[in-house]
């Protein structure tokens, strides 16, 4: 028994560390490590602790891809929203601020997950089964979060055209084989140009101010976190909606929009999105997520259908505690050592860098094909700050094609 | 504004979409299906079940299913390509076909007899045109066999053949297992079946 809960607690904190390198990395998911260990290790007969170390490192990657975000404007589809914001932070000096927020968030999200399992579960499924009432709607709920980005700008008809350039981009790109060295999506070199080249470019200061270190009164807003429990969860029980989707969700039902208050919702929905993707493996028996799909490969999923949380959910649950706790204190202090460093270089040899980093990972993960959606999907990020109009407006590349699946 | 941006973007819309309409989607293996919801892929294998519009494949490796309206000249047994989207079907995943393709009709692959039992997997349940020699002939079946005699098959055939034994022929029939009594055989049972003269 003992023996067991030390392996439990070992392999999550091995998933932490391996998800802690998979958020750092640009472009790199937990998916591909998901499908690495299935190839490598799909007949060792450790099943469940390789799905321990899944769910750890899935949950630890949402906590640490901030950091890249925030400081390199690198984004994944989780975060493109949080580019803007976070950097803007990094310029006023307060880039280790934008990551303890996040970290926070991320922690609080998980609390919160916990706290609304058991009602998530009799909520999707028996006995009020919302999850039917909201997979049947979902066209009509993504047109609303659809005309809520558009409607909430200033310049409505600048907010259309931004909104169909990035849709029809995202219709083009959908289908294209972009795999190089490891196989990847379009998506991110089109979230990379929309939202990460145009927040380092046009990003106003010259010089990078020192960091500030001291982020001791760090507090997040119950309501934020509450709003991107909710996004994450009801996104993460339908097929092919990511957790962009419900990022693009939370942001569009608040009207205060602080940065801080961005970040911090935006990390809670990251975070609960994949701990809902979970639950889901368990609830309604679907994998939404590819490290779910991997997980079902491992072990033999079986519904959750009384009050008792079942085997190896349990474990499983474990597992995200632990994860979220070591990931909450690497994100702060992976996040520390590079706002201390980061001041060192001047700014513009920072945007150089990061530049040169996304292109790099675009270009190892989806070649020359990769580049040239990039540069595409830069002009347009561009276009959409050029207009004055919010960056959210670009997550039409995603809303477009998701809208249209529905009704083609 | 710099009216550069908007216009180079559209420019490089167009272009993308070239680069789309020429473009094939990724060609996966059948168990590498799950890592493609939502993607349009392209598959290839040999029927091993028809329902309805629903068509079961293998590839050796995995079986996948593929949706696909008005496919009725796909037999089982045929090596086809598919084309489409990977969606959900109930509780798996299929491939919603936009094209299908037939590569090879079952009819027109004629393999030996030893080869069809060292690879019997990947042919059991389905179509196949097998050449082989009489051995002998019975009332309601007759044995099929290589030309050393080292692999002999029952071929379940209600009508008489005119063939005499030794004689070199092909035999289009369902090859079948019983768990019974452990034993392979083929089955003369549509009418697109029979038993015909190897010609060279």
């Amino acid at each position: 028994m003992m023996i067991d809960f030390i392996l439990i607690v070992s392999f999550a904190a091995a998933g932490a560390f391996i998800g802690a390198v998979t958020g750092i990395i640009p472009g790199l998911h937990t998916n591909n490590i998901a499908i690495l260990l299935l190839a490598i290790l799909s007949a060792a007969g450790i099943g469940i602790y390789l799905c321990i170390l899944i769910v750890a490192a899935a949950i630890s990657h949402t906590f640490l891809d901030i950091i890249p975000s925030t400081f390199i404007g690198a984004p994944e589809e989780d975060t493109a929203l949080l580019v803007l914001p976070a950097h803007s932070m990094v310029l006023q000096g307060r880039g280790y601020e934008a990551i303890c927020i996040s970290a926070l968030a991320s922690l609080a999200s998980v609390a919160v997950c916990f706290a609304l399992l058991l009602p998530f579960r009799f909520v999707m499924e028996e006995p009020i089964n919302f999850y039917e009432i909201i997979e049947k709607n979902m066209p009509w709920i993504l047109i609303c979060i659809s005309a809520i980005v558009i409607f909430t700008n200033e310049n409505i008809w600048k907010a259309i055209l931004i909104f169909l350039l990035a849709g029809i981009f995202g219709m083009v790109i959908i289908d294209l084989n972009t795999s190089f060295l490891i196989q990847s999506s379009p998506i991110f070199p089109a979230l990379a140009g929309l939202f990460g080249a145009p927040a380092l470019l046009y990003a106003e200061k010259k010089i990078l101010p020192e960091q500030n270190l001291e982020a001791e009164e760090i507090r997040v807003k119950k309501r934020d976190i509450g709003g991107g429990v909710m996004a994450g969860g009801i996104v993460a029980i339908l097929p092919g909606v990511s957790s962009a989707i419900a990022s693009t969700l939370a942001l569009a039902l608040k009207r205060e929009r602080s940065n801080e208050a961005i970040v911090a919702i935006l990390s809670a929905t990251n975070t609960a999105t994949n701990f809902f993707v979970l639950a889901s493996l368990f609830i309604i028996l679907k994998a939404r997520s590819g490290f779910a799909i991997v997980m079902r490969e491992f072990i033999n999923v079986e519904k959750w259908s009384g009050f008792l949380i079942p085997y190896p959910y349990n474990l499983l649950l474990i597992a995200v505690i632990v994860s979220s706790t070591i990931s909450y204190f690497l994100t702060k202090h992976i996040g520390k050592f590079v706002a201390k460093n980061i001041s060192r270089i001047s700014y513009r040899r920072l945007i150089r860098i990061s530049i040169s980093i996304i292109l790099i990972m675009v270009f190892l993960f989806t070649g020359f094909l990769g580049l040239l959606i990039f540069g595409v999907a830069s002009l347009i990020g561009i276009t959409c700050l050029e207009m004055k109009v919010r960056r959210s407006v670009c997550m039409g590349v995603l809303l477009v094609p998701l809208i249209l699946n529905y009704f083609l | 504004m710099r009216k550069i941006y908007p216009l180079l973007a559209v420019i490089g819309i167009i272009f993308l979409y070239f680069i789309s309409i020429f473009s094939e989607p990724t060609e996966i293996e059948l168990k590498d299906l799950w890592k493609y919801e939502g993607k349009e892929v392209v598959v290839e294998g040999i029927v091993k079940n028809k329902a309805g519009d629903v068509i079961e494949i293998s590839d050796g490796n995995a079986t996948g299913k593929i949706y696909c309206e008005g496919c009725d000249e796909i037999e089982y047994g045929d090596q086809i390509k598919a084309r489409g989207k990977v969606g959900e079907y109930g509780e798996e995943l299929i491939i919603y076909a936009e094209k299908v393709d037939i590569l090879e009709k079952w009819k027109e692959n004629a393999i030996s007899l030893p080869y069809l039992a060292e690879n019997y997997e990947k042919y059991v349940g389905m179509n196949v045109n097998v050449t082989g020699y009489i051995y002998s002939k019975y009332t309601g079946y007759f044995y099929l066999s290589d030309e050393y005699m080292d692999y002999k098959i029952r071929v379940y055939y209600n009508e008489t053949i005119p063939f005499e034994k030794y004689e070199r022929v092909c035999v289009k029939a369902l090859f079948f297992y019983n768990p019974k009594n452990c034993n392979f055989y083929l089955k003369i049972c549509q009418p697109f079946h029979g038993v015909e003269c190897y010609d060279d």
